[in-house]
């Protein structure tokens, strides 16, 4: 034990004298989190830009003039910036990329409306934007929609004014007749439209849970990305033997009293100690910085405690099937990245289709990320309990298994 | 008394035999040098004494414990001087003193004394915080060289602790060794320096294919080639030339030769003379003729045929 | 003949690191395979996305509904139950048509499962908006009396889309890119900055320690030679991996990359050349190879996000969409937009060769006042 404290203690002092590499790994996460935030601010997607929709009025009816200014009112006003331009200017800047869409009201739309006639309205969709021309459809369809319901719902009237109009004629009578006509069927809209009779709710089924507030972008963010930059951190402690093998300071312990045994698990409580200080301090930074809540802080704790005695444990596995520094960068680097792609580090598992979920689960990033956002979602240490647990059972599994291989290698290759 | 005891040691790596059944004994406080060309087996030698390699057959006796059997105990009395700089060059000389010295089991107490001790020792005090990084060739091989003695080993394992070092450090590494030497320690020195052999060590082992080809002190090794002069002719001749006049020259002993070059022993004031004369008689060009004093060189040239740096 | 031998030199060395023909080849296409597989529901323009109905109601009304629901785009599956594998689930209530005959509101629930693709979510949404829309529409018209009035009259009134709205695509396409079409482009910018910067960096760092770009100058090449050389190779290196990851997303994945595959080469080449000068600056200027590895993870990353190669650009404020032209990686990705997206031709993109023109300048005096023989 006493060696195993050395040995600990020395790797530290050396790691203290010769920070960059650790504090270059904590500084990524930190800086890509903030650009994050810079890009989409804090509330993430919530803040989507407005859907910038150019309008080209070749009818200029009272009808299309309507429509046109139905686009501004309320709620739309907030998702859509108008402007009015000529046709060739709107396809200009369209292809300049300077909207999301073009909407092309054509002539005759409102005498056809009028008539009760079928008509379209044109949208040219940007084709480099992916979402925001969607968005544009989909709010102009609904609105058409609308238009076309209100057309048939007001059908009997819109009929009346129109005879009244061929022919020029406007009784008061009739128009007494279609007042009353007009607003009992207002009346009768209202009844079902004003509020609508059927509404319709979103819900995430994480909230049936009750599991609190919508987690801010930097909450989503900083941990995944810092579940990535923790193996690498870990990896560096690692690293080292092979560093060592190479300066003959490895030999050197092996003459010495000490054993392989204690050496390589001095590798591992020290990776996993650095792992713990380096995502306290991403804890910390993060908190102060982000305003970031990660919950109970003892349960959190204990969640940083588990999941590097994960890492560190996995790190040591993985070394038991290296002898070289150039198998460790294809290895190391290969497998850290794949497991961070796949189990949410760069893109959220919630996008992947449920085949690739699968495969995340398999990844230790997945597991820490999960447990986090479960945390920070106020949730109790019980919710992530199994999850401590197997990660400690997994982590002492990989280091026990890890330790064996790597003493063989080692005895094996010094002699060499 | 007996430090080191070595019994028929054999090492084989996979047809090659690196160590072929070689047997020898070092008394406590003796400074035995090995010397051989590269590929004589020293440093597999050497790893089998230091526990990194298991032996074919063999038997390994330190302080009378097995080595075999009491490696732990063994590796507390040892100590090890790589050839490389095994240090870790963040740490300070300090640290790394305190590192090493704890991890051979140390008192603090001891530690804190011996480090101050070797550091005067070696001029490093007042440089010992700074890191390792910082140090010239010369202060590392020192360093080197302390860690190895830190915990006071009962046998320490010297790799060539000279290598492309300034003369004043390698006097006071010498200094340094021989002060452990008289304090008991027992010293294994390889080096490739015939001249660093004679001067430290108390006896020599010369070996070569895997084998112990002589093993005493300087003196009895110089009697392999006996007291007479070494003499060196180079010129224009074949080795049958050569071979032909030496064949008749009973006064010479050939050591070594090659086209070009031939090695004897003999008696040189009165015998160049004469053996010059039957070159000239050949009408042999002589470009070089050098007479030396009996050394291991010449010792090393007759056992094995070869110069050391070959 | 000289600059040539040195750059030649420079690739032969980064190829004999097979770690090289990871990056170079295996991640990036790993990253644009997982990139595109995910934000490709969009591309397959067949695809219908599924929305999961549990009627609890199962009235006449009800199955009209769930007969709007149901159209080109949108597949609509029946439940039994709710169950946690659906990952779109439209919830009818008991009483959904007794309800609204008797002009009482009504709830629909639509369930999002964790899981869920957004994008699908929200075309979930909107159509079923739409079909509420259209039930509502036909209540006023019908105006029923009872249940068994509106079962009577539902059929009989029939509501011809009067207007309606058609989409057409900019440019010469008839299909909006989506999915790998987006994401090889984007990788390729980010993995060449990647590439570049850290084999290109690392090179000339290990030649400063190890002696020998001490060595090359004191041969006859010029100062002139040995940096363009080193440019050279580094643009080279850039430029097979364009050719590399396009040739490859083209043949494995299909993707489209506009009329005017030269003028996509023409941007490649004056990317590399800017990246190729920030290499060598980097190269200059640092001293361990740690640094340069992580000062290539922050600069190529902060590049590539603010540049439009993580997220399309038209998802962040217009700030920040104008803060990505900061970057070559902005002037590069609008350049690609336009030539692959629009199909316009090399007339559109002659501001942007340009801009990456200036930055190339920009880097390589930079390099050439540090790239000085320094010993380490």
């Amino acid at each position: 034990m006493k060696n195993l404290f050395h040995l600990v203690r020395k790797d530290f002092v050396r790691k203290w004298e010769n920070p960059v590499v650790i504090l270059g790994f904590l500084l990524i996460p930190f800086v890509f989190t903030l650009i994050f935030g810079f890009v989409f601010g804090a509330e993430g997607e919530d803040t989507l830009p407005r859907v910038k929709i150019l309008t080209v009025d070749k009818d200029k009816s009272f009808i299309s003039e309507l429509v046109l200014r139905a686009l501004t009112q309320g709620d739309l006003n907030e998702l859509i910036e108008m402007e009015q331009v000529e046709e060739e200017e709107g396809y200009r800047l369209l292809d300049r990329g300077n909207a999301s869409a073009l909407l092309i009201v054509p002539k005759n739309f409102g005498q056809s409306v009028w008539d009760g006639e079928q008509t379209e309205l044109l949208l040219v969709k940007n084709p480099s934007e992916q979402f925001l021309p969607q968005i544009a459809e989909e709010v102009l369809d609904t609105l058409t929609l609308i238009l076309s319901s209100l057309r048939h719902i007001f059908t009997d009237e819109l009929n009346t004014i129109r005879e009244f109009d061929e022919l020029d004629k406007f009784p008061d009578e009739a128009i007494s007749t279609l007042s009353i006509k007009v607003k009992n069927r207002i009346e009768a809209v209202s009844k079902y439209v004003f509020p609508p009779i059927i509404s319709l709710k979103q819900k995430t089924l994480s909230e049936e849970k009750g599991e609190g507030s919508d987690l801010s972008i930097y909450s989503y963010i900083l941990p995944a990305i810092a579940m990535m930059f923790l193996l690498f951190i870990c990896n560096t402690v690692f690293e080292d033997i092979l560093r060592e093998k190479e300066t003959g300071t490895l030999t050197r312990i092996r003459i010495s009293p000490a054993s392989m045994t204690e050496y390589i698990w001095s590798k591992i409580v020290t990776s996993a100690l650095i792992g713990i200080i380096c995502t306290a301090a991403l804890i910390i930074l993060g908190n102060i910085f982000f305003s970031i809540s990660w919950g109970n802080p003892g349960d959190v704790a204990l969640l940083v405690l588990c999941l590097n005695i994960l890492i560190a444990g996995f790190i040591a596995f993985l070394y038991a099937f290296i002898r070289t520094e150039r198998q460790a960068g294809a290895l190391l680097t290969t497998v850290i990245l794949l497991m961070s792609m796949l189990g949410g580090s760069m893109i959220p598992v919630e996008n992947f289709p449920p085949v690739i979920v699968n495969f995340s689960k398999l990844t230790l990033n997945y597991w820490g990320i999960t447990a986090f956002k479960i945390l920070m979602r106020g949730e109790s240490l019980a919710a992530i309990f199994p999850i401590l647990i197997c990660m400690v059972l997994a982590g002492i599994v990989f280091s026990v298994i890890g330790s064996f291989f790597l003493n063989n290698n080692l005895k094996k290759g010094i002699a060499q | 008394m007996r430090m080191l005891q070595i019994e028929h040691l054999t090492k084989s790596f996979e047809k090659t035999k690196a160590v072929d059944d070689i047997s020898f004994e070092v008394k406590v406080g003796e400074i035995l040098g090995f010397l051989g060309p590269n590929g004589a087996g020293k440093t597999t030698t050497i790893s089998m004494i230091a526990g990194l390699l298991k032996p074919d057959s063999g038997k390994i006796l330190i302080d009378s414990l097995d080595l075999d059997r009491d490696l732990r105990k063994v590796k507390r009395l040892m100590g090890v001087v790589p050839q490389d700089m095994a240090f870790y060059e963040e740490l300070t000389a300090k640290e790394n003193l305190l590192f090493w010295g704890k991890l051979q089991g140390v008192r603090k107490k001891d530690l804190d004394e011996r480090v101050e001790y070797y550091l005067k020792k070696t001029g490093l005090l007042g440089r010992e915080n700074e890191a390792l990084k910082k140090y010239s060739g010369g202060m590392k091989r020192r360093i080197n060289l302390i860690i190895g003695l830190i915990h006071q080993p009962k046998l320490l394992l010297l790799d060539e602790p000279t290598i492309g070092i300034d003369i004043q450090t390698k006097l006071n590494i010498y200094e340094i060794i021989k002060e452990a030497s008289a304090n008991g320690t027992t010293i294994l020195y390889t080096t490739h320096n015939l001249q660093e052999a004679e001067e430290l060590c108390d006896r020599i082992a010369i070996m070569d294919l895997g084998k112990i080809l002589a093993l005493g002190t300087f003196n009895e090794l110089i009697q392999i080639v006996g007291e007479k002069d070494i003499v060196i002719i180079t010129g224009k001749f074949s080795i049958d030339q050569a071979r032909s006049i030496i064949s008749g020259f009973e006064q010479a002993a050939l050591l070594s030769l090659e086209e070009g070059k031939i090695v004897l022993s003999l008696e040189a004031s009165k015998n160049i003379s004469i053996l010059l004369e039957e070159f000239f008689k050949k009408e042999i060009t002589i470009d070089d003729v050098s007479i030396k004093q009996p050394n291991l060189e010449s010792v090393f040239l007759k056992l094995t045929g070869k110069e050391l740096r070959e | 003949m000289i600059l040539w031998i040195i750059a030649l030199n420079d690739l032969k060395q980064t190829f004999k690191d097979r770690m090289f023909f990871f990056w170079f080849l295996v991640f990036p296409l790993l990253f644009a395979f997982i990139f595109g597989t995910t934000f490709s529901e969009s591309e397959d323009q067949d695809r219908k996305v599924t929305l999961n109905v549990v009627d609890h109601d199962r009235s006449f009304l009800s199955n009209k509904f769930m007969s709007e629901l149901k159209s080109e785009k949108y597949a609509v599956k029946m439940l039994d139950t709710e169950t946690e594998e659906s990952l779109r689930t439209l919830i009818i209530p008991q009483n959904f048509q007794k309800d609204i005959v008797s002009g009482t509101h009504v709830e629909l629930v639509l369930e999002k499962a964790a899981s869920s693709n957004m994008e699908a979510f929200q075309a979930a949404y909107s159509n079923t908006l739409k079909a509420i829309i259209k039930i509502i529409s036909k209540i006023i018209i019908i105006a029923p009396k009872d249940e068994n009035d509106l079962e009577t009259l539902y059929d009989q009134k029939d509501l011809v889309r009067l207007i309606s709205l058609r989409t057409e695509i900019a440019g010469s396409l008839k299909v909006i890119p989506a999915g790998f079409s987006h994401s090889v482009p984007a990788i390729t910018i980010m993995f060449i900055i990647f590439n570049i910067l850290m084999y290109g960096g690392i090179l000339l760092l290990q030649e400063r320690r190890h002696g020998q770009l001490e060595r090359i100058f004191l041969s006859p090449a010029t100062f002139g030679t040995i940096l363009g050389g080193k440019w050279i190779s580094r643009v080279i290196l850039g430029m097979l991996q364009t050719i590399l990851l396009l040739t490859v997303g083209k043949i494995l994945f299909k993707i489209y990359l506009g009329p005017s595959l030269l003028s996509i080469f023409l941007v490649a080449l004056f990317f590399c050349g800017t990246i190729s000068g920030m290499s060598i600056l980097f190269g200059s200027l640092i001293r361990k190879e740690e640094i340069i590895i992580i000062l290539n993870i922050l600069v190529a990353n902060t590049m590539a996000a603010l540049g439009g190669c993580w997220w399309p650009l038209e998802l962040v404020p217009r700030g920040i969409r104008n803060l990505g032209f900061v970057f070559p990686t902005g002037w590069a990705m609008d350049a690609l937009h336009k030539l692959i997206f629009f199909g316009q031709g090399f007339s559109s993109i002659l501001p942007h060769i340009g801009m990456l023109l200036l930055f190339t300048l920009l880097f390589l005096i930079l390099a050439i006042r540090f790239f000085k023989l320094r010993k380490y």
